[in-house]
C-alpha cells in the first residue's frame, strides 16, 4: 500500500486537445496485492496479482469562463463551466509468466513468452462534485492488454474499451515504452541521486 | 466535453512498469525444474540467477514432504549458479527455499517445489 500526490500542471498542453488552463491536483492511494502466498493446489493462481487504486482530483479553479462571440448574432457570450472533483478509481489483474517460471511451473517455454506479463486494467472517473455542468455519470475504460519485460527496456500495450456512450464511441489503444536507465547507464544518467551506482540487473540473464 | 481533460485517468501502465526493473538477482531457471516431476530423488538441486552472487550469504534450503531437510547445508556458489547437494530420499514433493545476496548488494528470496516420482 502506499499513497501519492500526482499534480496537472495546467497551460502545459494544448487547449485544442482539452489541456486545462489550472492545475490539477490528485492525492491517491495505491494497494496491491500477489498470490504468492496460496496453498500448493492453488500454485497456478499464484502468478495472479490485483492492483487497485483510488485518488481524488481536485481542479486549481472551481470554474472557468470562455468569452466569446455568438456567430449568428455577433453578441457577446459567456459560457461558465464548473470543474468538477473528481473520484479516479481502478485497478489491475495481472498474471505474470516470469513469477509463473521461476516459482511455480517452468512449462519449458521459449525466453520470449516467459517475458509477457497479461493484464487487464480498469480506469474509472466518477464526477462528485460541483457538477453543476458535468454531471455524475462514471466514465472510464476497460484495458485488457499486456507487459512486455526486457533486459534493458519494457513494452506494454492495451486495449480501451469504453465502458458506455459517455467514455467514447470507439476502442482506442494505448502503448508504452518504458527505459531502465539504470540498467542502459548506471554510471551517468541512471546513477542514483544518494549513494554509489549499481551494477546493472535485469529480471533475466543477459546472453 | 470540454473538461473531460479533468476527468481523463492516466491508465496504470507507467506505475505498472517500475516492477520488474529494480536491480536484483532473480531466479532464472533449475534443476529439477520449478514445479516439475523427476523419475528419482537428485542428487542435487542447483538454481541459475540472473546475476552474480555472493557465496557468503547466498543459502539454500530443500525439505521432503515431511518437511525435513535433506540438503547437506552448504551451498557451492560460482558465478550465478548455485548448487546444493542432496541426501538420498524417496518420492513426494520438495520444498526448495533460496535466499542470496547479488553482487550489487540486493538480497532476494524464494522458493518453489518439485516432485520425485509421482
Amino acid at each position: 500500500m502506499s499513497v501519492g500526490l500526482s499534480v496537472e500542471w495546467g497551460r502545459t498542453g494544448a487547449q485544442s486537445v482539452g489541456a486545462e488552463q489550472f492545475n490539477v491536483y490528485t492525492p491517491t492511494l495505491y494497494v496491491g496485492k500477489g498470490f504468492g502466498d496460496l496453498p500448493d493446489t492453488l500454485s497456478w493462481i499464484r502468478p495472479v496479482a490485483i492492483t487497485g487504486q483510488v485518488g481524488y482530483a481536485i481542479p486549481g479553479r472551481r470554474s472557468t469562463t470562455t468569452f466569446g462571440v455568438d456567430p449568428d448574432t455577433g453578441d457577446p457570450t459567456i459560457d461558465t463551466e464548473f470543474n468538477p472533483r473528481v473520484l479516479n478509481w481502478g485497478g489491475t489483474v495481472q498474471y505474470s509468466m516470469p513469477y509463473l517460471k521461476s516459482a511455480v511451473y517452468d512449462l519449458g517455454l521459449p525466453d520470449f513468452i516467459n517475458r509477457f506479463i497479461p493484464l487487464v486494467e480498469a480506469t474509472m472517473q466518477t464526477p462528485v462534485s460541483n457538477t453543476f455542468t458535468s454531471g455524475t455519470m462514471t466514465t472510464g475504460t476497460i484495458n485488457p492488454g499486456f507487459l512486455w519485460v526486457g533486459n534493458t527496456f519494457q513494452v506494454g500495450v492495451e486495449a480501451l474499451i469504453p465502458i458506455n456512450r459517455q467514455s467514447g464511441t470507439n476502442v482506442g489503444v494505448i502503448a508504452q515504452l518504458h527505459f531502465y536507465l539504470d540498467d542502459i547507464d548506471p554510471r551517468g544518467i541512471g546513477k542514483p541521486i544518494f549513494g554509489p551506482a549499481v551494477q546493472p540487473a535485469s529480471p533475466f540473464p543477459r546472453n | 466535453m470540454r473538461n473531460s481533460a479533468i476527468v481523463l485517468a492516466i491508465p496504470l501502465l507507467v506505475l505498472l512498469a517500475t516492477g520488474e526493473a529494480s536491480a536484483h538477482a532473480f531466479l532464472d531457471h533449475a534443476e529439477p525444474r520449478v514445479g516439475n516431476t523427476v523419475a528419482a530423488a537428485p542428487r542435487e538441486v542447483t538454481l541459475w540467477f540472473t546475476q552474480k552472487l555472493e557465496p557468503a550469504f547466498s543459502t539454500i534450503t530443500v525439505t521432503n514432504s515431511a518437511g525435513q531437510r535433506v540438503d547437506t547445508g552448504k551451498a557451492r556458489v560460482s558465478g550465478s549458479q548455485m548448487t546444493i547437494a542432496v541426501r538420498p530420499g524417496g518420492a513426494g514433493t520438495y520444498h526448495v527455499t533460496w535466499r542470496v545476496l547479488s553482487v550489487d548488494t540486493h538480497t532476494t528470496d524464494g522458493s518453489f517445489s518439485f516432485q520425485v516420482g509421482k
